[in-house]
């Protein structure tokens, strides 16, 4: 017994040695770190190309930390900002933008050629500080803008059409009693896509309206998944034949299943937009490094990689879009701008129709 | 509404226990009672509550017994009706159905343990006075079964009482938890002091309950001393218990085993121009990605690292016990132990995100070990309770140091619960995606972990792949723990 104890000790100490040497502290002058989310730095999402890109364009090494979702990223750097470890926050949307702005962790930083790059509508959407909002109506290119938009998209229902049901042409319809427990949506308390979908439809109509919108729409929901990836793995197993999700979603079908069986419709009430953010640390302890990934973020090089591994659409307006794309993700006619308050109030009553 | 939430909590995770406990025990009858084909494939079930992610677990439910599942679609094939007849799923129902048989392998494997040691000559002595079996089991087995049966339970318990994805995803629109109330302050509104306020409820409740199954559980530990041990025969399904047990057996394959089955096949199944094919494409795919392989580096390193660790801290604590209080008097030591099981697990991210700002693997290693230690000490404990005092006063008196007395007469006697202990922890630990998760270590992926990763991006054939991997190397280190068992019949102790 003792030699196997002997010969466990001695494994041990070889693993505390591994992982001694794996505990890499990467602040070297050569380098940039970001916090950010699974589905961007994972191996699928874009991060890994665009560090690659980043690396042979500038000899600059970035370092991801993933932080779960883009709220998670906020709060683990509101939590570091005395002792900065990261030098940039990436992936919170414009739903969370102006608590960033709030938050006081943030130095105004938007790349020089930004205007060059990106469509005005979306630099004039970034929540700027109050106080700079009255000094400059001309947000572009000012110092006053805290943050970088890298790629939007838009909430949609996505409709299986084997499914042999109709599909829906606007959110009323969703209460109609053929979608019985035909619908996934996801928990708005633990997903975006879920937050998305109730802020969506507190736009979509009137105060009043919603609520018993909500009211009829609730037997029709087969399921509030607690986040994208079960609600959407359960509509592609055939569960329902409605799905909250994005505008991209059906591309992704046809770009990598070569099918149109899932569509990504297209309402009239207009739909609501996700626009992710980039933001430079106050505390950076890279902020050069940082400021030249900012430029290279939104550079035509590294915005072709959004469509396909993001699935969201790159902002940068010079980037061409796949030809899944033009096939199957449309782009709404009208879009609706968000009111926060509005949408605070809407949630407040979906929780309380739907028993939470 | 806090009331309300509470109870709900409880309810589900009271009920999943007791589905657990209604499959687990006949299912610990026939293996350490009966010979049947399959026997060690039954045994080895025991890893998939800790090393199938609960998001693949339950695509497999839903595969199964979802509305477009395999059981609804057989149903309406030959019934004819078109409209799908099981809908339980989604309900309150589908709940404690997935979570009871999910969790049943921990109570058979625990129970089953226990039952392999047990001395059988009061059972012989009720036979020879005429006692029925259903009396024997009821009067003397059962009762010297409860401790191990309330030591799986615990677990279990607290599995379901910090569930979230299940209960979610099945549970009745508005169904919520005291998890997902804390989940929701601490990470969508970032209300810590409403996160920890939910927390410190969710975590009192449960070492309440904790401690009660534990009180109950020293009630009900016999401290018997026996020279001999005549273990339990071993016998071959009688004819007359043939149709009771094809029964359970169906139940079990469709339970538990059809579901896991299903994402196998998910794993292999490719989707392209409306029509789906069985291909190793997806394997390919997965493997031929650097990240993955070194995914799959990275949870080796980290799990035998952490399993070790945590098998050390158990065996000691476990001795300890035994020689500092031999008799069970205190239940606080026993709790003591049990306490990061009662801990909320997104409380216990957010803290170490705090404590653990620039993380690392060694950061992993120590923070899964504190987690997974609980586990290890109650494998080993329930072998270290187990010998007899008067082996300890004879070890004693024979030995010149404490040392001796651990080497030479404690460490060998407990050797299979500290097999057993490595494998669960090294089954935990690869099955973790919360801790790799939340301390955000750069560039550092395990394989659980790249299965969520891989369900987030559309990829679930691909992340199916990784969660069969996941259950097939935690289920291969089960099957090698239990072959140091198998001549343990022939002797006694």
């Amino acid at each position: 017994m003792k030699k196997y104890f002997l010969l466990l000790v001695s494994l041990l100490l070889l693993i505390s040695i591994f992982a001694g040497c794996s505990k890499t502290e990467k602040k070297a002058a050569g380098s940039v770190n970001v916090y950010t989310y699974d589905s961007f730095c994972g191996s699928y999402g874009p991060g890994q190309a665009i560090a690659k890109g980043f690396l042979d364009k500038t000899g600059i090494t970035v370092n991801y930390i993933d932080c779960t979702d883009g709220v998670q990223v906020l709060a683990k750097a509101t939590v570091d900002k005395d002792n900065a470890y990261a030098d940039i926050a990436l992936g919170f949307d414009n739903t969370l933008a102006q608590r960033a702005v709030n938050s006081g962790i943030f130095e105004s930083y938007m790349p020089s050629n930004a205007s060059d790059y990106i469509d005005s509508s979306f630099l004039k959407a970034i929540p700027k500080n109050a106080l700079q909002v009255s000094s400059s109506e001309t947000p572009a290119v000012s110092e006053e803008v805290f943050f970088t938009p890298y790629d939007y998209g838009f909430f949609t229902i996505v409709y299986d059409s084997q499914s042999g049901i109709a599909k829906p042409k606007s959110l009323k319809d969703l209460t109609k009693d053929i979608y019985k427990k035909k619908i996934i949506l996801m928990d708005p308390l633990t997903s975006t896509p879920g937050l998305g979908f109730v802020t969506w439809c507190s736009q979509a109509m009137e105060t009043p309206a919603y609520s018993d919108f909500f009211k009829a729409l609730k037997p029709n929901i087969l399921t509030l998944a607690p986040g994208w990836s079960s609600g959407y793995g359960m509509f592609t197993k055939g569960e329902a034949p409605l799905v909250i999700s994005y505008t991209t979603s059906a591309a992704y079908h046809v770009e990598y299943e070569n099918t149109d069986r899932y569509e990504a419709l297209i309402f009239n009430d207009g739909h609501i937009s996700q626009i992710e953010y980039a933001g430079l640390l106050k505390n950076a302890p890279n902020k050069e490094n940082a400021k030249k990934f900012l430029d290279y973020l939104i550079s035509d090089e590294a915005q072709k990689e959004i469509p396909l591994t993001q699935w969201m659409y790159p902002v940068n307006k010079n980037v061409s879009l796949p030809d899944s794309y033009k096939k199957a993700a449309p782009l709404p006619s009208k879009v609706l701008t968000v009111d926060t308050v509005k949408s605070q109030k809407a949630l407040e009553t979906f929780l309380s129709i739907f028993g939470k | 509404m806090l009331f309300r939430t509470l109870f709900y909590t409880f309810a589900q995770a009271f009920l999943s226990v007791l589905v657990a406990v209604l499959a687990g025990m006949p299912a610990a009858f026939y293996i350490t009672r009966r010979n049947f084909p399959l026997k060690k494939a039954l045994s080895c079930l025991s890893a998939v509550p800790m090393c199938v992610p609960s998001l693949i677990m339950a695509l497999g439910y839903i595969s199964t017994f979802g509305i477009s599942g395999l059981v609804n679609k057989f149903l309406m094939l030959i019934t004819g009706i078109e409209t799908p007849p099981l809908t339980f799923l989604y309900s309150f129902t589908g709940i404690i159905f997935c979570q009871g048989f999910y969790n049943f392998p921990l109570v058979m494997k625990t129970v089953s343990d226990s039952w392999l040691t047990l001395d059988s000559a009061e059972e012989d002595a009720a036979r020879m006075l005429g006692a029925g079996e259903c009396r024997i089991f009821f009067t003397i087995t059962f009762t010297k079964l409860l401790p191990s049966l309330i030591s799986a339970v615990i677990p279990i318990f607290l599995y379901c009482y910090f569930s979230f994805t299940i209960v979610l995803l099945f549970g009745a629109t508005g169904s919520t938890t005291l998890e997902v109330a804390v989940y929701h302050a601490a990470r969508s509104t970032l209300d810590y002091s409403k996160a920890a306020f939910y927390a410190a409820i969710e975590t009192l409740t449960a070492l309440f309950f904790v401690f009660l199954l534990t009180t109950l559980e020293k009630k009900f530990t016999i401290n018997k001393t026996s020279v001999f041990t005549n273990l339990h025969q071993v016998k071959e399904i009688q004819r007359s218990e043939l149709p009771v047990s094809l029964i359970f057996f169906f139940i079990i394959c469709l339970c538990l085993v059809l579901p896991l089955l299903s994402i196998v096949i998910s794993s292999f199944t490719v989707n392209y121009a409306d029509s789906s094919f069985i291909s190793v494409k997806n394997w390919i795919i997965l493997f031929e990605q650097a990240a993955f392989r070194k995914a799959l580096i990275n949870t080796f390193s980290v799990a035998l690292a952490t399993s070790i660790l945590c098998t050390i801290l158990g065996t000691i604590y476990s001795i300890f016990l035994k020689l500092s209080d031999p008799y069970n008097h205190n239940s606080f030591l026993r709790v003591i132990p049990l306490t990061p099981m009662a801990v909320s697990s997104v409380a216990v991210g957010f803290f170490l995100m705090l404590i653990f700002r620039k993380s690392s693997v060694f950061t992993l290693i120590i923070a899964e070990t504190l987690l997974t230690c609980p586990i290890a000490y109650r494998q080993v404990y329930a072998h270290v309770s187990k010998i007899s005092h008067t082996t300890l006063d004879a070890a004693s008196i024979l030995s010149t140091n404490v040392f001796q007395k651990i080497f030479y007469v404690i460490l060998p006697q407990c050797k299979n619960g500290i097999l057993s202990s490595l494998c669960f922890c090294f089954a935990l630990s690869t099955a973790d995606s919360t801790l790799p998760l939340v301390l955000s270590i750069p560039s550092f992926d395990t394989l659980a972990l790249y299965t969520f990763r891989l369900a987030s991006s559309y990829k679930f054939s691909q992340s199916s792949c990784c969660g069969t991997l996941l259950a097939v190397i935690c289920i291969g280190f089960f099957f090698l723990s239990e072959i140091p068992k198998k001549n343990r019949g022939n002797h006694n102790d």
